[in-house]
Parts: C-alpha cells; sequence; structure tokens
C-alpha cells in the first residue's frame, strides 16, 4: 500500500468513502490499467491537460476507451478552442508525471474541471491519485463535488474521430 | 503663434478621418473670414491673428471633444469587460450547480431503481425456476415497493423544488383550524419517530380550535419536511414541535413553527449551507440517511412563498431546531406568486 497520497487526504477531510486501487506503473495506457485492476474500461477516466488561448489549462476526464473531443470540449466550456497540453508542458504545469495526473490531486488549482457525461451511467468511476500506479474508486457525484466539475458530452469513441 | 502651431502640430498628429480635417479646415477659414471682416481697416496683422485664432479654437474644441469621447468609450469598455467576466463568472458556477445536481440526481434515482430491477429480477428467475417461497415473494415484493415510494417522494420534491424556483407556486388562503393540522403531523411522523426509537411531543401553545387563515398544504408540507429531516438524524431521542401564535406589533400575527430534535447537529459551516439544494454533508452519514438533500431548500422556499422566515440554530452532537414563522392575515407574496384568494 503506498502511501496516502494528498488526493487520499483530501477526501479523507471530506469524509467521501474511496477505494484504491494499486497497478504495475509502466502500464502503458488507461485501458491497460482497467484491465490490471479488473474493471471495465469505460468506468477508468484519464484526465488530459488542455490548454485554451490565454486562459488558465483545463482538465478533461474522458472513459479510457474513449478520446477527447476538444471541439466538443470547447463547446461545452465556451471558449473558442482547446488544444491538447503537449506531454511535457502536461508535467511542467500539473507537477505531475504523464499517466499520473488526476483531477483529485490538482484541486489545489482550481483549474476548470470537466467530466464526460458517461461517468453517470455508473455508481463508482476510477481516476487517477496523483501517482502512476494509483487509482481511486470514487462515486461520480462526490468527484463532481470535490473537484466543481462541470459535466458535458466531451467524449468521442476512439474508431469514430481517426 | 506658438500656441496655434502646437495646436497645428497635434492636429497633424491625431489621427483623424479625412473630412474630420477638411470640416475643421472649413471652420478655421469661417472663424479667420469672419476676423477679417470684423477686423478689416485695423491692419492685416489683427486679421491674421484672429483667423489663426479661430483655427486654434476649433482644433482646440475638436481635440477636447475626441478625447472626452475616447475616455468615454474606454470607460465603456472597461464596464462591458467586467460585466463579461461577471457573467462568465456566474454562468460557470450554474454550470457547477446543474453538473452537481445532475450528479446527485442520477445516483439518488439510480439506488431505488437499482433496488426495483434486482428484486424484480430475483422475483422474474425464482418465479420461472418454481424455487420462489410465497415468504421470499412478499419481502422482495415489499422491498421493490419501499424503493418505488422512495423514488416517486424524490421525484415530487425535485418537481417542488422546480416550481418553487421558477416561481409557479400559488398560495391559497384557507380558514382552518390549527388542530387539524396538528393530528395529520402527528399521523404522518409518529410511526416514523417510533422506528427510530425517538419521542415525538407537540407542545400547542394555543387552543386546537384557534382558526387560522394560511395555506394548510403548505405548511403542512414544511412541517413534514423539518420533521422528517429531525427523524432522519436523531436516535433514541427527543423530537419536539412547538406551536404558537404570536402578536408581532404592528404587523400581523404571526404562527410560530419550531422543530428541535436531539440528533447529531451542525457545525456552523454546514449552517452555512442549510438551504442550498442537493448538499449533503458527510458521506458516513448519508449512506445511513438516504435523501437527496433537497427538503430543507423546499421547506425554506416554501416559507418565503409565503412571506414567512425560517431559520436553524444547533451545534454538533447537541441537536438542531428550526424555526419558521408565517404571517397569519396579508402574507407578503414575492410578486412572482399569485395570490388566490378563496
Amino acid at each position: 500500500m503506498a502511501d496516502k497520497l494528498n488526493s487520499m487526504r483530501l477526501l479523507d477531510r471530506q469524509r467521501i468513502t474511496y477505494t484504491v486501487h494499486e497497478n504495475d506503473p509502466a502500464a502503458p495506457d488507461a485501458v491497460a490499467v482497467a484491465a490490471a485492476i479488473g474493471v471495465p474500461a469505460a468506468q477508468v477516466f484519464k484526465t488530459l491537460v488542455v490548454l485554451g488561448a490565454g486562459a488558465r489549462p483545463a482538465l478533461a476526464m474522458v472513459p479510457a476507451d474513449c478520446q477527447l473531443d476538444l471541439k466538443r470540449l470547447a463547446v461545452v466550456a465556451g471558449v473558442k478552442r482547446f488544444d491538447m497540453a503537449p506531454h511535457a508542458e502536461a508535467e511542467r504545469l500539473t507537477g505531475l508525471r504523464v499517466g499520473g495526473i488526476g483531477a483529485l490531486a490538482l484541486t489545489a488549482k482550481r483549474w476548470p474541471s470537466y467530466l464526460d457525461e458517461s461517468a453517470l451511467m455508473h455508481p463508482i468511476i476510477y481516476v487517477n491519485a496523483g501517482q502512476r500506479g494509483v487509482m481511486i474508486g470514487i462515486a461520480p457525484s462526490d468527484l463532481v463535488r470535490v473537484v466543481g466539475a462541470i459535466i458535458g458530452a466531451i467524449a468521442a469513441p476512439v474508431s469514430s474521430s481517426l | 503663434m506658438k500656441h496655434a502651431v502646437l495646436w497645428l502640430k497635434q492636429w497633424l498628429w491625431l489621427p483623424l478621418a479625412p473630412w474630420h480635417r477638411v470640416a475643421l479646415l472649413l471652420l478655421g477659414v469661417v472663424f479667420a473670414s469672419a476676423a477679417i471682416a470684423l477686423a478689416f481697416g485695423s491692419g492685416w496683422w489683427l486679421a491674421a491673428l484672429a483667423g489663426l485664432g479661430g483655427i486654434s479654437v476649433a482644433l482646440a474644441w475638436y481635440s477636447w471633444h475626441e478625447r472626452a469621447q475616447r475616455e468615454e468609450l474606454q470607460r465603456h469598455l472597461v464596464d462591458l469587460e467586467r460585466e463579461l467576466i461577471e457573467a462568465r463568472a456566474a454562468a460557470t458556477v450554474a454550470m457547477r450547480a446543474k453538473s452537481a445536481f445532475l450528479a446527485n440526481m442520477s445516483h439518488e434515482l439510480r439506488t431505488p431503481l437499482n433496488t426495483i430491477i434486482g428484486y424484480s429480477e430475483l422475483l422474474h428467475e425464482d418465479a420461472q425456476e418454481g424455487a420462489l417461497s410465497p415468504e421470499q415473494a412478499i419481502t422482495r415484493l415489499q422491498r421493490i415497493r419501499e424503493a418505488a415510494g422512495q423514488l416517486l417522494s424524490l421525484i415530487n420534491d425535485v418537481l417542488d423544488l422546480a416550481r418553487l424556483e421558477a416561481g409557479e407556486v400559488v398560495v391559497s388562503r384557507e380558514r382552518w383550524p390549527l388542530g387539524l393540522l396538528i393530528d395529520e403531523v402527528q399521523t404522518a411522523i409518529a410511526p416514523l419517530a417510533n422506528m427510530h426509537s425517538n419521542r415525538l411531543s407537540i407542545d400547542l401553545a394555543v387552543d386546537p380550535a384557534t382558526i387560522i387563515e394560511v395555506d394548510r398544504a403548505k405548511v403542512r408540507q414544511i412541517l413534514l419536511h423539518l420533521l422528517q429531516n429531525a427523524v432522519k438524524f436523531t436516535r433514541q431521542g427527543e423530537i419536539r414541535l412547538a406551536v404558537a401564535i404570536r402578536d408581532a406589533g404592528e404587523g400581523p400575527a404571526v404562527l410560530s413553527l419550531s422543530v428541535s430534535d436531539t440528533g447529531i447537529g451542525m457545525s456552523r459551516e454546514q449552517l452555512d449551507v442549510l438551504f442550498e439544494p442537493f448538499v449533503r454533508f458527510d458521506e458516513a452519514l448519508t449512506q445511513r440517511h438516504s435523501g437527496a438533500g433537497i427538503s430543507l431548500a423546499i421547506a425554506q422556499r416554501l416559507c418565503m412563498v409565503m412571506g414567512g422566515t425560517i431559520a436553524a440554530t444547533s451545534q454538533p452532537g447537541k441537536g438542531a431546531t428550526f424555526l419558521v414563522t408565517i404571517p397569519l392575515v396579508a402574507a407578503r407574496a414575492p410578486l412572482a406568486i399569485a395570490v388566490n384568494e378563496q
């Protein structure tokens, strides 16, 4: 069991129930993480850092087996456009390693967060705790409350957008 | 002369539209001609000076006017920008609230629905296999019924709140004896209170036969929400309802209702957000105490619709008290709410 991460302390403070799931930090992507912790990929949400023109960075959470639809995200956020932050930039901005970026670990930054609406279909979803190989299982309603996330249809199936 | 050159320089430097320059020149010439005509016979130098003076005045006026306009525009832009920022912040807050609402509702709706689906599937399977005992069937049907009732009351609450927020609620005025309300509330709450081994006491400071004029359904709803809330958070304690009618000096008489319990109580921070819809405090608690956290929001809005007030005092571990006052005659209703005289 890893040491308590800041995200877990935050949830403890707010007395929110969560579960911790550890997996091999070398997992190549979120789908592999889902397989490693033994839950459907649709319930594992990856957190992506996006940049808008002049605005603060924003966080977008979409299911592991989907990709982020930047256009839909821009519509939901009411901005002109968003771009994915390059890996190095995402790591510099968040102070976390790619593969270990999670909105729960970044609440102090007060960046706008967006959660794909498919999260509401599941009683529990899994998001990164802020460290590669550590996932947190949490009720979507709690995640929305803690992170102040805005819900919208921001995910697209991987196949259709290629 | 020096001034004239200065103005001329400024004029040339100013980003003026060509027709502005022409108009200004013309104005200058008119002034100059007038000056020459007036000063005719006084020597050329006076006429020339007057002409230049005319141009100077025109330029000075124009530049002052232009600057004032630019400053006004600047101020307007700053105002607009501030309004935009405020509107955007408000929109974000609204979107967050909507998201929290969606997330909570989907959770709250799914829980009883899953119970209904789960138990009906079990019933179906066992019935098909012929392995269903009547006792099992009755227990499962009871669970389904309870979940359906929970779902219905949740939907009713949400619709009530939506109607209240949209100002679509009509306040009716009717005359009825106070005792009637107390009987109704006691019948509805006593079984609930007993379930958690609580004592329910009603302290009536007025004659139950007293006729009051106020929307009975709404007062009943407020009391039920408050009492249900008290029952929810109290175990083996006491729930007390105190009813009184007070004279409020110059204003109309006031129906005063107080609901207190000896339950788990609330902290200062919790009291601050108590009447916000969909705020539930403690996950460890709310797992035991179901509900979308909207009953108090409904109670508060119902009070407001009738021109009344609601307040809560509490300390963690020391129970909570809710105080409601409702004016009995000539309820001050908000503009959006029609008062239906009966």
